[in-house]
């Protein structure tokens, strides 16, 4: 009975798996927002994760945690007010932050590549879906051959689901789960590793949401991809996801495999925000929510950022910040009632 | 009075006019938005109205404010018909109606403050003359929606609230009329989840302190479970499916409410279940397919579906549903 959720074999193993190479390391990774005459703004500090071939990792965490900087910043596509201040980002050895330009050009796009959030909304209206994408093999590919151009956009259109006649349909023609579609079919121009999606399905109806994840699982399994899913929504990567970095006001809260997060985390955010999930299986059950807000990062406590929102905190926490605590081989919590169990 | 008869809604529909597909056609095209909805809502009741983008819900919200004029069909608030009214009669009823729009953003004017934004739907109704009546008014409106203590938020611009806050001005500015039925469209669809269970338990509160009715309309029927006394699903401007939220929940029998119950995410990778996925988005409602409406992307259709519109089928005094799979 579909209202009531069943286990079902063939699609519940995580894909984690030791042997596999790793793409993107990321290591303590620090960012800040200048601006003159203010304290910089540390809007994410010392975040590390990795990605392993056709893995697919979720970022999740409420507006302004800083998923947008982290992601923007692995591809030096910050603002200028953005700065990298420490930190490493590795893809297949090569140090991210400190490679040139030049040398980072032959990246960006070709072997990882970002569906912007909200990008879907930016199309340009008065040009065809099937010119932009075109426009975009082009730009990132000058010596891609003329005539295989055509052939390339029907072919990324049909990878995402798209019938070829809708190439020369105008965006308006198109509903918002085909622009995002549309926006995944230009990522995969230059046939990258890595794909990076910034909340792609947070405006779309839980249909279009379903439709997406399956297609983003499906080319992983197809075409080897590996993915970071950013999301604020906590239900949607368990869905897909083999691992899942919960970030908390640029910080790493909880790091783990997908089991760990929802089956035993140990981070009080982490728990928190399952709380607030609406269960199915006990619908009569009140949500709890999570009072307060995010920290301001013109304000930022002394001690632990959730501390002030923490159901549990203790007084250290309001003077002292944790570190990050390793509690198994796959599981990183900052959390300072972590360390004292330990 | 009794209760059946607080709202009701009868053979509701309402088409657009699409314009002539071709210059020399000679019948225009229509958008059925709304397409024959029945139903009645009762005092202090919570009815969830679920389907997927574009299936008329907010059309529906609108019809029922009288922002827009109907095609067929009639209103009755109160034992009275309420379909077509003048503006005066209007705005008598509209105190006693009031919306929460999708894009609560928008609806927020940047450049006043929450006590001027609570302010005014008091001001346009002329109610309370008396100023210190009016901040007593604005005042326990933001209370009861959760801005507290109000002093702290009364002189503040939506621009230095939080998402989840100007939501919480948006009821308020709803409440201050002191309304019966509150129609709240995808009132937590663009905010966090944390501060989602937070909204949700605040109507959920209203309708016990307040005795409000409320109408919530969402894609995202796991949203509604604790507090939804009924469940509507609609689909392509009908309901086809009508029950109580446990029936609708744990007994669902139109196999379109069942693709939407499996796609809700659950929390919890160890319960992945199967996803029944409709493929496809909803048919454009300017040619709304022949027989079922549902059957081009329902998964258990059988050849009769493709030529008769099934007609609603009572399982329980409460629940109906539209499926030709449930005519015995
Ligand atoms: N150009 C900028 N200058 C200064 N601060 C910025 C800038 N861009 C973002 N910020 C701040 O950095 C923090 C992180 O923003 P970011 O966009 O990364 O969050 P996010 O997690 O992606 O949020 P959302 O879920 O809303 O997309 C926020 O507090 C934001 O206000
Ligand atoms: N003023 C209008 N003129 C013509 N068509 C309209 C008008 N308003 C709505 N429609 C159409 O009527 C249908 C129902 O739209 P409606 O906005 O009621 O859907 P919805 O269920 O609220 O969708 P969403 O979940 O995206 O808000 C859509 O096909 C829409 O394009
Ligand atoms: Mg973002
Ligand atoms: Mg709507």
């Amino acid at each position: 009975m579909p209202g009531r959720p069943t286990v079902e074999k063939d699609r519940g193993e995580a894909q984690i798996n030791p042997t596999k190479r790793t793409v993107l390391e990321v290591q303590n990774l620090s960012i800040n927002y200048i601006s003159e005459g203010k304290p910089p703004a540390r809007a994410v500090e010392n975040v590390s994760f990795t990605l392993k071939e056709g893995e697919l990792i979720g970022l999740v965490g409420e507006s302004g945690c800083g998923k947008t900087t982290l992601m923007l910043s692995l591809l030096r596509l910050l603002p200028s007010a953005g700065q990298i201040v420490d930190g490493k980002v590795f893809f297949n050895g090569k140090d991210l932050t400190t490679i040139s330009e030049k040398e980072l050009n032959k990246i960006r796009w070709k072997e990882i590549s970002i569906v912007f959030q909200g990008a879907m909304n930016a199309l340009n209206p008065v040009r065809t879906v099937g010119d932009q994408i075109a426009e975009a093999i082009t730009k990132h590919m000058p010596d891609f051959p003329k005539d295989k151009i055509q052939g390339r956009v029907i072919e990324l259109l049909d990878l995402v689901g798209i019938a070829a006649d809708h190439k020369e349909h105008y965006p308006h023609q198109y509903s918002g789960g085909m622009r995002q579609r549309a926006m995944i079919a230009m990522a995969l121009a230059c046939n990258p590793q890595v794909i990076i999606a910034d909340e792609p399905t947070t405006a779309l109806d839980v249909m279009i949401q379903a439709q997406i994840l399956e297609l983003l699982d499906n080319l992983r399994k197809k075409l080897g991809l590996a993915i970071v899913f950013v999301t604020h929504d906590l239900g949607v990567v368990a869905e897909i996801c083999d691992k899942v970095l919960v970030m908390y006001g640029g910080v790493t809260a909880e790091y783990a495999d997908v089991d760990t997060i929802y089956n035993s985390a140990r981070h009080p955010y982490t728990q928190e925000l399952l709380k607030a999930f609406p269960d199915l299986t006990k619908p009569k059950k009140k949500l709890s929510s999570i009072p307060g807000y995010p920290p301001r990062l013109d304000a930022l406590p002394d001690g632990c950022r959730f501390a002030p929102r923490c159901p549990v905190a203790i007084a250290r926490c309001h003077t002292e910040q944790p570190m990050l605590h390793k509690l198994g081989d796959m599981h990183i919590a900052s959390c300072h009632l972590v360390e004292a169990s330990k | 009075m009794s209760k059946e008869n607080f709202l009701e809604v009868r053979g509701l529909k309402k088409y657009f006019d699409a314009g002539r597909p071709a210059l020399f056609s000679r019948e225009s095209r229509f958008v059925h938005a709304v397409d024959d909805v029945s139903f009645n809502l009762r005092r202090s009741e919570v009815i969830a109205l679920v389907g997927e983008s574009g299936c008329g819900k907010s059309t529906l919200s609108l019809l029922l404010m009288g922002l827009e004029e109907p095609t067929e069909g009639t209103i009755s608030f109160e034992g009275r018909d309420i379909t077509h009214l003048n503006d005066k009669e209007r705005k008598g009823l509209r105190r006693k109606i009031q919306m929460i729009f999708q894009d609560p953003y928008e609806s927020l004017n940047p450049t006043q403050t929450i006590e001027e934004i609570i302010n005014e739907p008091l001001l346009v109704h002329g109610i309370a003359p008396d100023k210190s009546e009016r901040d007593e008014r604005v005042k326990k409106a933001m209370e009861d929606a959760g801005l507290k203590p109000a002093e702290v938020y009364l002189y503040r611009f939506p621009h230095e609230l939080s998402g989840g806050q100007r939501q919480r001005v948006v009821i308020a500015a709803a409440l201050v009329l002191e309304p019966e039925i509150l129609l709240a469209d995808e009132p937590v669809s663009m905010l966090d989840v944390s501060i989602r269970a937070e909204i949700i338990n605040l109507l959920a509160e209203l309708r016990i302190t307040r005795q409000i009715a409320v109408i919530f309309i969402t894609h995202d029927l796991g949203s509604v479970g604790f507090f939804a006394d009924r469940v509507a699903v609609m689909y392509l401007g009908r309901i086809v499916e009508i029950g109580t939220m446990l029936e609708v929940l744990e007994k669902p029998q139109h196999p379109y409410t069942k693709a939407l119950l499996s796609v809700i995410p659950v929390p919890n990778p160890r319960l992945r279940r199967e996803r029944i996925i409709l493929q496809g988005e909803t048919p454009n409602p300017i040619d709304v397919p022949s027989g079922c409406r549902f059957h081009p992307r329902c998964p258990v259709a059988i050849s009769t579906c493709k030529h008769s519109d099934p007609p609603s089928i009572t399982l329980s005094k409460t629940h109906q549903a539209s499926c030709l799979l449930l005519v015995k």
